[in-house]
């Protein structure tokens, strides 16, 4: 199944929570994520991370693959983006609240190819 | 809440950035998300990680840029001003939302140890050929005699 265009009302809630730069209130990120980032990117702050992101979000045409799990619930889109120049992968969850957002990976991609492909 | 305290490994980049010159474990407080069945990081736990990072790297803290610019009498705008980087990007360092570059860093290392006054910083907002400026307000007239070598070899 190809990679699906991320649908606006999910990125518009996103890109507004990312803008805040609320990190560990508003955007929250796993254990594992945090270990990943660090490890994947030296001397990159969080913020820079939420730019990327919100760049690639608000661009022309962002596609991902939905995820849909059971638990949690809420909505998870993963997709490939830029982020110091070079290819990155990011799973972020969006709360059903659509307040706050749960950052699962922002990393370097281990894989060739998003879930849905 | 379910809370821990939890190891990462924070990585200092070297000078040039082109590897790593330290790896740092610290402790750090988790959350359990029940929803999620995942420990999420808490607020302490990404201050932790980014002050060590910033820290080992040699950043100027933001506490440091605070004290510095009550020391010198100047308000954001005015610091930002003179540092050419603007009141918001000044801002973003001294409230610890973001962290300057290492070139800059140098920078305001410079103007904190005293080694750069702001009256130097401010003489640097001056049009750098000053000279120039003199000229255009009171012209000079150059006389000028013909190139006769220059006619001569002409003629022949």
């Amino acid at each position: 199944m190809p990679q699906i265009q991320i649908p606006q009302q999910w990125r518009a809630k996103v890109c507004a929570i990312l803008e805040t730069e609320a990190t560990g209130k508003l955007i929250e990120w796993t254990d594992d994520a945090a270990k990943r980032f660090e490890a994947s990117y030296l001397e990159a702050w969080n913020y820079e991370l939420y730019g990327a992101l919100r760049s690639y979000l608000m661009g022309g045409n962002p596609t991902g693959c939905q995820r849909t799990m059971d638990r949690p619930v809420g909505e998870t889109f993963e997709f490939f983006f830029t982020f110091k120049d070079r290819k990155a992968y990011g799973k972020i969850l969006l709360r059903p609240d659509g307040k706050r957002i749960v950052i699962f990976s922002a990393h370097t991609p281990e894989k060739e190819k998003l879930s849905c492909e | 809440m379910k809370t821990k305290i939890g190891d990462i490994e924070v990585r200092v980049p070297n000078a040039d950035g082109t590897g790593v010159a330290e790896r740092i474990r610290v402790q750090v407080p988790l959350k359990w998300d029940e929803e999620l069945g995942a420990w999420l990081l808490t607020e302490e736990a990404h201050q932790i990680i980014d002050e060590t990072k910033a820290r080992h790297i040699g950043l100027i803290s933001p506490t440091e840029l605070r004290e510095m610019r009550l020391r010198l009498r100047l308000t954001q705008r005015e610091i930002g001003g003179l540092l050419q980087v603007g009141e918001k990007s000044y801002t973003r360092w001294e409230t610890g939302k973001a962290r300057p570059s290492r070139s800059l860093n140098v920078l305001l290392c410079a103007v904190r140890d005293g080694r750069l006054s702001v009256p130097y910083l401010q003489s640097l907002q001056q049009p750098f050929v000053n000279w120039w400026q003199i000229r255009l307000e009171s012209p000079v007239t150059v006389k000028t005699e013909p190139n006769m070598e220059y006619g001569l070899a002409r003629a022949a």
